[in-house]
C-alpha cells in the first residue's frame, strides 16, 4: 500500500517533465522513507537520480518497498490536465496493476494509469572525483546554454581563477559566457584543480528543464569525467543528473 | 539549343515531332554542343538529355495530340506549385493493356535506366487547378481521380486536352525525368477495380491517416500505392482530408511508416555485434554499418565530380543528415531520400527484431546519368539488407572493412558522420560504474 499527497500538483508535473526529458519510462521505488527513481537515457550518455523524501509530501504512507513502473508520456498527459490550486494524490493499492492519480480542486478527478513491468536494471550511482564544484542561479546557466546552442552542439565548461567560463565553437561561430563572483552570479566556487571538459548541449539543455523546480544549480565536473548537476527542489527533495563527457576531437 | 537533338535522333523519331516543342537545358551547354550525345564529355555512361529526348520523342507521335486514350497504370499526379491551389490530373499512356509496371517503382530496381525513363515519358499528365480541400468536398474530377488512385489494376481512360501536350516541354540534364502535360478538358475512366483494403480506409472518416497507412502497409499494400492514394487525400479524419502534392506525399508516407516502425524497433534489444552491409547497383554503391547501440540514424551521400549535384567539384561532395534516439524536428537538408532510406533501415530492424544505430552511405559515380526519384534509394537500401552481412566485434574492424568497400576515404566519412564521431568521442555512463575503476 502506497499513498502520497502533494500540496501542489504542478510540482509533480515539473518533476515528471524533468525526468521524461531523458527517459520514456522508468520505475519509481517508494519505501517508507520516500520515493526514488534512477534511470539512464537509452543512449546511455546521461542519467537522472530523483530523491523525494517523505518530507516533500503533505502526507505520505508506504508499507514496504513498492515499485511503480510508468510510461512518462502517459503520466505527463494526465498532469497536463492539472489546474492551479489542485492537490495531487498518488495511490497504489496492494496487488493493484494500476496507479491512481487524483486531482483535488473544485472537483475531484481520478485517473488510473496502467503500470509497466518492473524488470529494469538496478543502477548504482557513479563515484566520480570532482575537481570543481560551482553554484549558480539555474536561470543563469539556462541562458548560457542557450547562448552556446546558437553556435554549436557541444559546450566547454571551465573553471579557473575563481570564474566560470562556458564556451562553444563550431561552423556557426564562437561564443564565450563568463560568470564571475563579482557580478553575483557565481554563488560559490570550490576548485581542487582548475578543470575544463566538453559536454553535449542537447543533453544539457534537457537537464535544465529542472530549473523550474530549483533556484540554484550546483555543477560538478573534472577533466574528461562526467558532469553532475544538482537541483535541490524548493518543494523538498533533489534531482541529480549525470552526463558523460565528450572527448576532444584532436 | 535543340538543333543537335534532331541530328542525334533516329530519322523516324525526329520527323514525327517538331523539335521546337522541346526546350533543352544543360548545365554544361558548351560541352553538349561539342558532344551531341556521342562523346560522353560530361563523364556519364549515357547522355541524360538524349535519354530523355529519345523516350519523349518515341512516345510523341501518339502523345502530342489533344485526344489521348489508354490504360492508366493507375496513376495520378498532384503538383506542388501554387499550393494550396494545386494542379491535379490523371497520368495516362497512349497504350492499352497491362500498363501497371509504369507506376510501380518497387518493380523497377532491375530495369534498365532507359526503360525507367521511358515509363516516365509515356505517361501524359492532364492538369486542372483545384483547392487542396477538394479532397473532402469531392466533385466530378476529384471523385474519379480518388477512385483511380485506389485502383488495383490498370483502368482505361479517355482524356481530352485543351491544347496538345507539347508547346514547352523542357528536358535538362540534371532533373528527374518528367513526362509531358497539358490542361485537362475532359476526362473519363471505365470502371476502376479498386483495392478493397484501401477503399475500406477511404470510407473510414474517423481513422487517422497514419493509422490507416500503417495498417495497410502491414497488410501488404505496396508503399507506392499508399503514396498515390495518400496524394489524393483518401485517408484520415474526414474533416482534415486534403490533396497532397505527389512529391510531399511520397516523403510523408516514407516518414510516417518508418516512424511507426522505429517506435516498435525501440522496444527491441540492440544487436550484439557491428554489422556491415554492402550493395552495388547501376553506378551506385550503398553500404551500411549497424552499431550495437540504441536507435539513431544517419544517411549520407557522396556525389562524385560530374554528378548532378556536384558538377564542378574536384573531389566527392559528402552530405548527410542525422537523428538521435528522440528523432528530429526539422526537415533534413539532404531531402526526401532521408526518409526513404530510413524506411528501408527500419523495415530491416523490425524484421530481425533488434535495434541499432544505423549509418547508411551512398556513393554516386559520375557514370550514373540522372536522378530517378527517391524510390531508387528505398529499393536499393531494401536490396542491400536482403544480402548477407559481415559481423565484427569492434568498431575499428568494422570500419576497416567498410573502408575497403568505398571509394571516398574512410577519414572523410568519419569526419562528416555524427554517428561515427559520436562513437569515438562521446563517452557513456557505463564506463564510470566499473568496479574499483575510480
Amino acid at each position: 500500500m502506497f499513498k502520497a499527497v502533494l500540496a501542489d500538483s504542478r510540482v509533480w508535473k515539473s518533476i515528471i517533465e524533468s525526468v521524461s526529458t531523458l527517459v520514456d519510462e522508468g520505475v519509481f521505488v517508494a519505501d517508507p522513507s520516500g520515493i526514488k527513481l534512477r534511470a539512464m537515457d537509452p543512449s546511455r550518455v546521461a542519467m537522472v537520480d530523483l530523491d523525494l523524501p517523505k518530507g516533500a509530501f503533505e502526507s505520505y504512507e508506504c508499507s514496504g518497498e513498492v515499485p511503480i513502473g510508468v510510461n512518462f508520456e502517459d503520466m505527463k498527459n494526465v498532469m497536463r490536465r492539472a489546474g492551479s490550486n489542485e492537490k495531487l494524490e498518488i495511490e497504489k493499492g496492494e496487488d493493484e496493476a494500476r496507479l491512481k492519480m487524483r486531482l483535488r480542486g473544485k472537483t475531484t478527478r481520478t485517473f488510473s494509469l496502467p503500470l509497466l513491468d518492473t524488470g529494469k536494471e538496478e543502477l548504482s550511482v557513479p563515484r566520480i572525483p570532482f575537481n570543481v564544484t560551482v553554484k549558480a542561479p539555474a536561470s543563469t546557466i539556462t541562458e548560457a546554454i542557450k547562448d552556446a546552442e546558437v553556435v554549436s552542439d557541444f559546450v566547454r565548461m571551465s573553471v579557473e581563477d575563481g570564474q566560470m567560463k562556458i564556451t562553444a565553437s563550431g561552423d556557426r561561430g564562437e561564443v564565450e559566457v563568463v560568470i564571475t563572483k563579482e557580478s553575483g552570479e557565481l554563488l560559490s566556487v570550490e576548485v581542487k584543480e582548475p578543470s575544463q571538459a566538453l559536454y553535449s548541449l542537447n543533453y544539457l539543455s534537457k537537464m535544465m528543464t529542472a530549473a523550474s523546480l530549483a533556484e540554484i544549480v550546483a555543477i560538478m565536473f573534472s577533466k574528461e569525467m562526467p558532469l553532475r548537476l544538482d537541483f535541490n527542489l524548493s518543494s523538498g527533495g533533489k534531482i541529480v543528473y549525470y552526463l558523460a563527457p565528450r572527448m576532444e576531437s584532436e | 539549343m535543340y538543333g543537335w537533338i534532331g541530328e542525334i535522333l533516329p530519322a523516324e523519331a525526329a520527323g514525327s515531332v517538331s523539335t521546337r516543342a522541346l526546350e533543352v537545358r544543360s548545365r554544361h551547354a558548351p560541352l553538349c554542343i561539342l558532344c551531341r550525345g556521342g562523346r560522353r564529355l560530361c563523364g556519364k555512361a549515357v547522355c541524360p538529355i538524349e535519354l530523355k529526348a529519345r523516350a519523349l520523342i518515341s512516345n510523341s507521335g501518339a502523345v502530342m495530340r489533344t485526344e489521348l486514350s489508354g490504360s492508366s497504370p493507375p496513376s495520378v499526379f498532384v503538383g506542388r506549385y501554387g499550393y494550396p491551389k494545386v494542379s491535379i490530373g490523371p497520368m495516362v499512356p497512349p497504350v492499352y493493356g497491362d500498363t501497371s509496371v509504369m507506376d510501380v517503382p518497387e518493380s523497377w530496381l532491375f530495369e534498365s535506366i532507359p526503360s525507367i525513363v521511358n515509363y516516365r515519358y509515356s505517361l501524359v499528365r492532364g492538369t486542372a487547378r483545384v483547392e487542396v480541400d477538394a479532397a473532402r468536398r469531392g466533385g466530378r474530377l476529384v471523385d474519379s481521380l480518388q477512385e483511380l488512385s485506389m485502383g488495383a489494376a490498370p483502368a482505361d481512360a479517355e482524356v481530352t486536352f485543351a491544347k496538345p501536350p507539347a508547346g514547352r516541354i523542357s528536358i535538362d540534364d540534371n532533373s528527374q525525368p518528367f513526362g509531358p502535360s497539358a490542361p485537362l478538358k475532359q476526362f473519363s475512366i471505365s470502371a476502376v477495380k479498386v483495392d478493397h483494403r484501401i477503399e475500406k480506409a477511404f470510407y473510414d472518416g474517423d481513422c487517422l491517416a497514419s493509422e490507416a497507412l500503417y495498417d495497410l502497409y502491414n497488410s501488404g499494400v505496396e508503399v507506392s500505392k499508399l503514396q498515390r492514394a495518400f496524394s489524393m487525400g483518401v485517408f484520415g479524419v474526414q474533416k482534415n482530408r486534403r490533396l497532397v502534392p505527389t512529391r510531399w506525399s511520397i516523403t510523408a508516407v516514407d516518414s510516417i511508416l518508418s516512424q511507426r516502425l522505429i517506435d516498435e524497433v525501440k522496444s527491441y534489444e540492440t544487436i550484439d555485434k557491428y554489422q556491415v552491409y554492402f550493395w552495388k547497383h547501376q553506378h551506385n554503391t550503398f553500404a551500411a554499418i549497424l552499431l550495437p547501440r540504441a536507435w539513431s540514424f544517419e544517411w549520407m551521400e557522396a556525389w562524385f565530380p560530374g554528378t548532378f549535384w556536384n558538377q564542378e567539384g574536384i573531389s566527392a561532395a559528402v552530405e548527410g543528415d542525422y537523428e538521435g534516439y528522440g528523432g528530429r524536428k526539422t526537415y533534413p537538408g539532404i531531402g526526401g531520400c532521408y526518409f526513404s532510406c530510413r524506411l528501408g533501415v527500419a523495415e530491416h530492424l523490425k524484421s530481425i527484431r533488434r535495434q541499432a544505430a544505423a549509418l547508411v552511405v551512398r556513393e554516386i559515380m559520375p557514370e550514373f546519368p540522372l536522378p530517378l526519384g527517391v524510390w531508387f534509394v528505398r529499393e536499393n537500401v531494401r536490396a542491400m539488407f536482403r544480402k548477407p552481412h559481415n559481423e565484427f566485434d569492434d568498431l575499428p574492424s568494422a570500419l576497416r572493412h567498410l573502408g575497403g568497400l568505398l571509394r571516398v576515404p574512410l577519414g572523410k566519412w568519419i569526419s562528416k558522420s555524427t554517428i561515427l564521431r559520436d562513437s569515438f568521442l562521446q563517452r557513456r555512463m557505463d564506463e564510470y560504474f566499473k568496479a574499483g575503476g575510480l
